[in-house]
């Protein structure tokens, strides 16, 4: 004992001093030896205890819930169910009051008297009430929640009650509520986290890649709520079976239906309508999930938009439309042996067609221009789970896959009826870009004991990318193909296989210690890149719901995405690394301390460092679609960032009212050589401050109520800083040899790349669900206002030259707005057997 | 349709792409009302001098400077001619520079010296104005490039535009120091025009917008001057294969194709090569966004750059 008392007082401040100041690699190696050291002490102590097993199921589909918390409060035991909910606790002979919950379900109370080795089951109640009323806007309050280790955790229940847009709750929308996330502007696509830029953050959804996340320029999701059960957020440590990425993972975890009786619903949104149906095929064994989005935007848009040309005298019609088809299935085999399977297909359309005439009296003019886009994501995903003795065994194949097709058409005809000829002018650019994707994974789950935890495996991903394949035709006024130039860029193969462990030690309750790490290889174009991937956390709880943590790690990037990120995503261009263009890689380093009070309040502050390497940035003057140069002679390898801030949560959890609070003070720069004179700018998403506050009250069973406020720096933009004479002011030599005076044309000069910060982002949207619970149907109406202020936030900025009454002529910066305030109401009907 | 025309046309509709989205949006979310004048403070940085001047041997030097202004500022340029301009030659001063207003109205006008400039010569300017203060910058002043042989293997004809004009030009780089080159072609023609009184009369012109074409140096741009260093010349005779399309029009009295070949200063190159890929003034649209242009103009604008020029005469018509 006494050996034991003194690692207790040297090996914890030791443990996390280690982190702060032994460079990284010494850092890994030196964990290593403590946590062996610490270890072998705590064996010897354990003995004379009894063994608590057990496992956690829900209450109704028998399934098992992965990672429930179990806690005591009076001895200070917390700990969690492993992935296929079994959980063992070695404990003193003593009587223990166990709360037991997790996100989603009831928490239950159970005393255990432990006198000998018991083994039990514990049953979850989904987190619903307990007046009858089974329908999701009936259920208690619930938000965002983070975990210890600083994972936030939404499910299908924290979004059911935010306000909806457009009759719609997204889960990505409230996934921008969280803490250390946030948007880049109005109708910016994906999201930010901590610095990062969108393509830095992996969106699983049953572990396939997810490659475009946004429908209608980034506000709506491709998820649909029925089609997920949760969405995990990692920020701080990535656990190390993922790979692949930069700063996040967002994985989400599909819905495979209901295994005791069959439910389904229908809505009708103001531009979407859905159905979704799911239930057991065979009852506790295999259950279906199937939902089906489509929006009907184009039905509005075209009128409208038809109208509107007809009012500016052209001819001309826009449509946008999207679908998403969502299917699960899961059987379990035996006790032992689940599968699984999931889909998702997803496509957008956006056409655009107009023309004008200009009729005169010696000629006709006629100018026609066409567009249509067309960008679709799809997902496969197999999954086995099997368990073979203690360990935990899930196997996954997945399939990926990401298309942006372009077509454009333009067509002029040019009539003079003087000279009696006619000119016809008639060309079509057609681009494409595609990627897919095959994975395989391996995760093995070992529990050693009580105190030490395995999990180790590999995954091996194969891509396959086109790069913007140009095809242009010419025609003639007959339709007959005159001329055709194409320019394709070689298909790109690219693999990556990693292994990777990490070794979870957990002491006493007191203290966790995450170590691990991945060996990544990736090959792409005859090119072979190595990395090791160290990863560490530590989490220590020094008193009863409080945990201080940890943890450092290293990411990196086989891919980038080019993009501007604003609503065009014609430019949006996934490309493979290569040795030209190396995969980007960062380090992390992160620290935080959380307080859980029982009465279900959280609260939480987080700071993090991240340092970037071999970003990836357009050349100056290149143009992607266009310039017929291999891409990776346009882009620019050299790219550093820095982001660091502060991330401040608070959650009220419990109760008729629920509440949380965000804010995050953080700052993201980037460094190129080649770009700014080489000085350091600031990122395009640096924002300073980022606030997000969610209220939600629920009154009596039929109505709730929800308030989110978002507010944000604004994005950057470069503006000019002053002007001068160009060349063409000395215009050419007389005859004599001396300069003439020339135009007055004039080249503008910036002191700064994003030198300027727009005005603020913030809008308050409110909303109500009403629900009318029927024995078998229910009625679900939310009325919901966006931007109730009717804040007009900057989407883009352009210039517009004006004349002011002096006839001096002057330029005007202009801002595009999407989002005045908006109404909107849902109805859903939804049924149960 | 040639390629250069092709690429236009390509690039105007692709502009056209930000209008499309910008109604896109208006009609999907019925934003008419969604625009609104947007005030910007910025522009604030430090006026200042702005220095044009090149450098020809056997030419005097001619200076000219005005004042930077703020972005949004649509006035005329406003030249400076209270600056008091010292010129050095290899170190050594030679003089303070008049100023030579030629035009009144404007203001234009520039500083000159009163000697020839020469070849392998380095030349300094130090301008100082009491508001503004010092500006300077330094440039060498090449010699000609060596010319060891050119031949013309094909003209190019208006009248069959697939029929390419086709040079070689063969040079001796000098390994004693960094040489940079350009090429270029162009004509010299006689062309009709009207005078006031109706008459109709003939008066030399230039068509410079003639772009050549060569493996040694990817011209994707279309510019009408071929820069290439002379990195991996190592001193010895490099041969270059031109192609040019036709430009010229049968009505013209009397062409004259010229080609140039020019051996310029370190600053000359710097200057031009980093205007060639420029694209349209966007706001922060990716690869579209602005960089500033690198000069030797210390605490100011502008260049301060020389060139020598060797040129050769075709007679077409």
């Amino acid at each position: 004992m006494r050996y034991f008392k003194l690692n207790k007082k040297l090996t914890f401040p030791f443990c996390i001093l280690v982190i702060h100041l032994i460079p990284l690699k010494s850092c890994f190696f030196i964990i290593i030896v403590i946590l062996t050291f610490v270890s072998g002490s705590s064996i010897s102590v354990a003995q004379n205890q009894y063994l608590l097993k057990g496992k956690i199921t829900e209450q109704k589909t028998k399934e098992p819930i992965p990672f429930a918390n179990i806690y005591d409060s009076v001895f200070n035991i917390h700990s969690t169910s492993d992935s296929n909910g079994y959980f063992e606790l070695q404990l003193k002979e003593a009587v223990y009051n166990f709360e037991i919950s997790s996100v989603g379900y009831q928490p239950l109370y159970k005393e255990v008297r432990l006198l000998k080795n018991m083994e039990v089951q514990i049953q979850l109640k989904q987190d619903i009430q307990l007046d009858e009323i089974t329908v999701t806007t009936e259920k208690i309050s619930k938000t965002a929640e983070v975990n210890t280790s600083g994972m936030t955790t939404l499910t299908s229940i924290s979004v059911e009650r935010l306000p909806a847009f457009f009759g719609e709750k997204d889960i990505l929308k409230a996934v921008l509520l969280t803490s250390g996330v946030q948007s880049g502007q109005e109708g910016a696509r994906g999201i930010f986290v901590r610095g990062g830029s969108p393509d830095q953050n992996l969106v699983l959804f049953h572990n396939a890649p997810v490659y475009n996340v946004a429908h209608i320029y980034g506000f709506l999701s491709v998820f649909t709520m029925e089609s997920l059960n949760k969405l995990d957020i990692y920020k701080s440590y990535i656990p190390v079976q993922y790979g692949g990425r930069l700063s996040s993972v967002l994985n989400v975890e599909p819905n495979f239906g209901n295994t005791q009786h069959w439910k389904g619903d229908f809505s009708l949104g103001a531009i979407t309508s859905k159905f979704h149906i799911e239930g057991p095929l065979k009852k506790d064994r295999t259950s279906m999930n199937f939902s089906i989005r489509d929006c009907h935007a184009g039905l509005f848009t075209a009128p409208i938009s038809r109208r509107q040309f007809k009012d500016e005298t052209k001819n001309g019609t826009l449509k946008y439309f999207f679908y998403d088809i969502n299917g699960a299935i899961q059987h379990k085999i035996n006790e032992k042996n689940t599968l699984a399977w999931s889909f998702y297909a997803g496509s957008d359309f956006y056409t655009f067609g107009q023309s004008q005439d200009y009729p005169r009296v010696k000629n006709f003019y006629r100018e026609v221009n066409k567009k249509k886009l067309t960008w679709m994501n799809m997902t496969n995903s197999i999954e086995w789970k099997t368990q073979l003795k203690k360990i935990n065994i899930t196997n996954f194949y997945n399939y990926s896959f990401y298309k942006l097709d372009s077509r454009q058409k333009s067509e002029t005809v040019y009539r003079d009826y003087v000279k009696y000829t006619t000119n016809f002018n008639n060309i079509q650019y057609n681009t494409a870009s595609k990627i897919s994707e095959n994975g395989w994974q391996t995760i093995i789950d070992q529990p050693i004991s009580k105190i030490h935890h395995l999990n180790y495996g590999a995954k091996l991903s194969q891509r396959t990318f086109t790069v913007n394949t140009v095809n242009i035709i010419f025609k003639d006024s007959l339709g007959n193909i005159t001329g055709r130039d194409t320019f394709i860029n070689p298909k790109i193969n690219a693999v990556d296989f990693y292994v990777y462990a990490d070794y979870l030690f957990s002491w006493k309750e007191k203290l966790e210690i995450k170590t691990g790490g991945q060996l990544f290889l990736y090959h792409a174009k005859g090119k072979t890149f190595f990395y090791p991937q160290p990863r560490a956390e530590i989490i220590y709880h020094p008193i009863t719901g409080m945990s201080i943590r940890t943890s450092v790690m290293r990411t990196v990037q086989p891919m980038h995405l080019l993009t501007n990120n604003t609503g065009d995503i014609q430019n949006d261009v996934w490309v493979p690394a290569t040795a030209k263009i190396e995969p980007e890689t960062a380090w992390q380093y992160s620290g935080g301390i959380q307080y859980d009070h029982p009465k279900g309040y959280t609260a939480s502050i987080d700071a993090y460092y991240k340092s970037m390497h071999h970003l990836s940035e357009y050349k100056y003057g290149t143009n992607f679609i266009l310039d017929k140069i291999a891409w990776d002679d346009q882009l620019l390898n050299s790219g550093t960032g820095r982001a660091y801030g502060v991330e401040f949560f608070f959650a009220k959890t419990k109760g008729q009212f629920t509440a949380w609070f965000k804010y995050n003070l953080g700052w993201s720069t980037r460094n190129y050589p080649e770009l700014n004179d080489g000085k350091t700018f600031y990122y395009k998403y640096d924002r300073r401050h980022d606030v997000s506050i969610v209220l939600q009250y629920k009154l009596k069973k039929h109505f709730d109520f929800s308030v989110a406020w978002t507010y944000g720096t604004g994005w950057r933009m470069t503006t000019p800083s002053s002007k001068y004479a160009s060349d063409n002011t000395l215009y050419n030599y007389d005859e004599a040899n001396e300069p003439l005076s020339g135009n007055q044309s004039m080249i503008t000069y910036w002191n700064a790349r994003n030198n300027y910060v727009l005005p603020s982002y913030h809008h308050l949207d409110i909303g109500m669900n009403y629900v009318k619970k029927g024995k078998r149907v229910t009625h679900q109406l939310n009325i919901s206002v966006y931007n109730v202020y009717n804040n007009l936030n900057v989407f883009s900025v352009f210039r517009q030259s004006d004349v002011d009454g002096d006839g001096n002529r002057y330029r005007k910066y202009k801002q595009l707005s999407l989002f005045p305030v908006l109404p909107s109401f849902g109805y859903t009907i939804s049924f149960e057997k | 349709m040639n390629s250069l025309h092709l690429y236009k046309h390509i690039e105007f509709n692709f502009r056209k792409r930000k209008s499309t989205l910008f109604i896109f949006c208006a009609l999907l979310f019925f934003l008419n009302g969604c625009q609104k004048d947007l005030e910007l403070k910025y522009g604030v940085s430090e006026i200042k001098q702005v220095i044009i001047a090149n450098l020809s041997p056997g030419s005097n030097l001619y200076v000219n400077i005005s004042k930077s202004k703020h972005p949004e500022d649509f006035g005329a340029v406003n030249f400076l001619m209270n600056c008091k301009v010292d010129v050095y030659e290899d170190g050594v001063f030679k003089e303070t520079m008049p100023f030579i207003l030629k035009d009144t109205l404007s203001g234009f006008g520039y500083y000159t010296s009163s000697f020839k400039l020469q070849q392998n010569r380095t030349y300094k300017i130090v301008s100082t104005h009491a508001e503004l203060g010092i500006a300077e910058a330094t440039e060498y002043l090449p010699p000609n490039p060596q010319l060891v042989n050119f031949a013309l293997i094909q003209h190019a004809d208006s009248a069959h535009p697939n029929l390419t004009g086709k040079y070689i030009i063969a040079l001796q780089d000098s390994a004693g120091w960094k040489n940079y080159y350009y090429f270029a072609a162009f004509y010299k023609i006689l062309k009709p025009t009207v005078n006031s009184s109706g008459d109709t009369i003939y008066k030399y012109d230039f068509i410079w917008n003639i772009p050549s074409y060569t493996p040694e140096i990817p011209n994707i741009s279309n510019y009408n001057r071929s820069f290439i260093t002379d990195a991996g010349f190592d001193g010895q005779q490099k041969t270059f294969n031109f192609d040019f399309p036709s430009q010229y029009n049968t009505i013209y009295k009397e062409i004259l194709l010229i080609i140039e070949i020019s051996n310029t200063g370190k600053n000359y190159y710097d200057w031009n090569i980093q205007q060639i890929p420029l694209g349209t003034d966007y706001l922060n649209e990716g690869q579209y966004e602005r960089i500033n242009l690198k000069s030797n103009i210390i605490n100011g604008y502008g260049h301060f750059t020389a060139n020598s020029s060797t040129y050769i005469g075709i007679p077409i018509k």
